[in-house]
């Protein structure tokens, strides 16, 4: 087995997904610790372009693989060439980024080399030649220090925007990897469609009240448009209110939902889940109001109060109005 | 159709978390649980496929004597018979393990549609249904949004990545790891949880699955857990309501001039 660490890159719309990215910025610093280097292997039917772009985030090598087989995801396929790469390459580490399309296919990868897997992790370090994670457990609430046992390939996956992308100091070389595809069956993929875009955009809004499944209730939901109301906001919501309808499905935000990143973004009840973050981390200024001290939101949070937010939220209204006059 | 859904207790989700000395896992004893959020969509899906066609729902579920609980509401609920792999070693397991010991028992069922949650809510893998999909070599589908039985298989949607969805079909037997929100799931009626205890619940431990020491060998190790070293610089407003709303406003309007 070689120190080499091999990124999967993923691609969308003809374009190298910045999650895959991400990945190869954090795989050049694991392969420095770990004396190896950087191979990303990038599959499709027609990837010239996109290997181009890729090297330039740096690395030693880019593999594509170009074949008909390819042209549209299946785990089959995927698997099938990874498998060849993998056989080849003899890394050390198999790093993608923990996308939901990843999620559809890496874990069977993993197991298909009896091997151990580390999915969504936050943060990777090299002690004394062993790999170490960091990865989010008990419902993002706690850090776990995660290590492989054994000395065989390990699997992991990078939590979208653990690993920012840094530049590279040079480019990869680029280069063909023929995989035997011919015998794989693929499944039939009936259609690929944008999930049915709603009426609330939430995209433009200068300031958001979101709420989560701390508000308790759908009655008790209408807090989170009272504040939203004093403060010309709009009105998001975390996936658990969705869920139980205590709001449309529309106004979820996070990695099912909007992406938004407003100037003022205010969580109420929202405990701070993954799937949650990476929809508002982009937000200028993120209060968060929660009863739990421990929850994962605060860790993203410039303001923070523990409070009960319906003794809150009340007092925050009146605050608002007696500000504005 | 016979349908096998996995379903695993975890912590309630605002359950007081207390980290053991030595900093290995969490404090259990006394610990509020609850069926994990995902697998209540997966029970609920798992009882449609079964209403809209025929056969019967087994539960599978792997855990301590504390999980009898859950599998006794999950037959509520109208599941049809349970099996507990009885074992109190996977708390901090890795998915591969768990994916071995739940493909061992699902093997001798043979059943036509495995359903999981997508993801537990204590260890957060996104990995299980799919490891035991390979271990079983069947078809698989993770982050299930719909699903209905079709001539010669199943007809699935899932999402693949933000906001795009797949359509797609899958050979039978296969797995799918099914997405929260998908459905609305069914409270146990009385009469439910008044049958839930006659329905056939078989407990199965890691010896009669003839599962050996070697295939459950730890392959990740959890080493220590804790609350995050806070990173970010969030400034922690104290007070009283009325106080700390005046606080915070003024912050916004001053300090950080958001508002």
């Amino acid at each position: 087995m070689s120190n080499d660490v091999l990124v999967i890159a993923e691609h969308r719309d003809g374009a190298v997904k910045g999650i895959s990215k991400e990945s190869v910025t954090a795989a050049r610093s694991i392969a420095a610790d770990l004396g190896g280097e950087v191979i990303s292997v990038l599959l499709g039917d027609d990837t010239a372009s996109m290997a181009d772009d890729l090297a330039a985030q740096g690395g030693a090598k880019v593999l594509k693989i170009d074949d008909a087989k390819l042209a549209q995801y299946t785990p089959e396929a995927y698997v099938a060439a990874l498998k060849a790469v993998i056989a080849q390459v003899q890394p050390k580490l198999v790093l993608i980024g923990h996308s939901y399309q990843a999620m559809d296919f890496f874990p069977r990868l993993a197991a298909a080399h009896d091997a151990a897997l580390v999915p969504d992790v936050t943060n990777v370090t090299v002690e004394e030649g062993q790999l170490v994670f960091t990865r989010k457990v008990i419902n993002g609430k706690l850090d776990a220090r995660t290590t492989p046992v054994g000395e065989s390939t390990v699997f992991a996956s990078a939590q979208q925007g653990a690993f920012p992308v840094q530049g590279a100091d040079g480019t990869a070389t680029v280069e063909d990897f023929s995989a035997d595809l011919g015998d794989v069956a693929t499944r039939k993929v009936v259609e690929i469609k944008a999930a049915e875009a709603g009426e609330v955009d939430l995209t433009a809004a200068d300031v958001i009240v979101a709420g989560g499944r701390g508000v308790g209730d759908k009655d008790k939901f209408q807090v989170v448009f009272d504040l939203a109301d004093a403060l010309g906001a709009a009105v998001g919501a975390s996936r658990p209110p969705c869920d139980s309808e205590w709001v449309e499905h529309e106004r979820q935000i996070g990695s099912s939902g909007q992406v938004v990143a407003p100037k003022l973004y205010i969580a109420l009840g929202i405990s701070g889940a993954i799937q949650h973050l990476v929809g508002m981390r982009g937000a200028n200024c993120i209060v968060a109001i929660n009863k739990d001290a421990n929850a994962a939101i605060f860790q993203e949070a410039s303001y923070g109060v523990v409070a009960d937010l319906h003794e809150f939220v009340p007092a925050m209204i009146e605050a608002v109005k007696e500000a504005r006059g | 159709m016979k349908i096998l859904v996995c379903v695993k207790t975890v912590p309630e989700k605002d359950a007081r978390l207390r980290v053991a000395s030595g900093d290995e896992w969490i404090v259990e004893d006394g610990l509020g649980v609850a069926i994990s959020e995902c697998d209540r969509y997966a029970v609920e899906a798992a009882l449609r496929l079964k209403e809209a066609d025929e056969g019967e729902v087994v539960v599978l579920s792997l855990g301590g004597a504390g999980a009898s609980k859950q599998i006794k509401e999950a037959l509520a609920m109208g599941c049809d018979r349970a099996i507990h792999v009885t074992s109190d070693d996977f708390a901090r397991a890795d998915a591969l393990t768990i994916a071995k010991v739940l493909a061992a028992a699902a093997k001798e069922e043979a059943p036509d549609v495995i359903l999981t949650g997508q993801q537990s809510d204590d260890l957060g893998y996104n990995a299980v249904g799919q490891m035991m999909a390979e271990k079983l070599d069947m078809a698989h589908a993770q982050i299930v949004l719909t699903l209905e039985k079709v001539d010669g298989g199943m007809r699935i949607s899932h999402e693949l990545d933000n906001n795009l969805i797949e359509t797609v079909d899958l050979s039978m037997p296969c797995v799918l790891g099914v997405q929260s929100g998908i459905n609305d799931v069914r409270y146990a009626s009385l009469k439910g949880i008044m049958q839930a205890g006659a329905k056939p619940q078989k407990k199965v431990s890691l010896d009669d699955l003839g599962l050996s020491a070697d295939d459950l060998a730890a392959k990740v190790k959890v080493e220590k857990v804790g609350f995050p070293v806070k990173t970010s610089q969030a400034e922690m407003i104290e007070g009283d309501a009325k106080d700390a709303a005046k606080k915070l406003v003024e912050k916004l309007i001053q300090e950080a001039k958001v508002l």
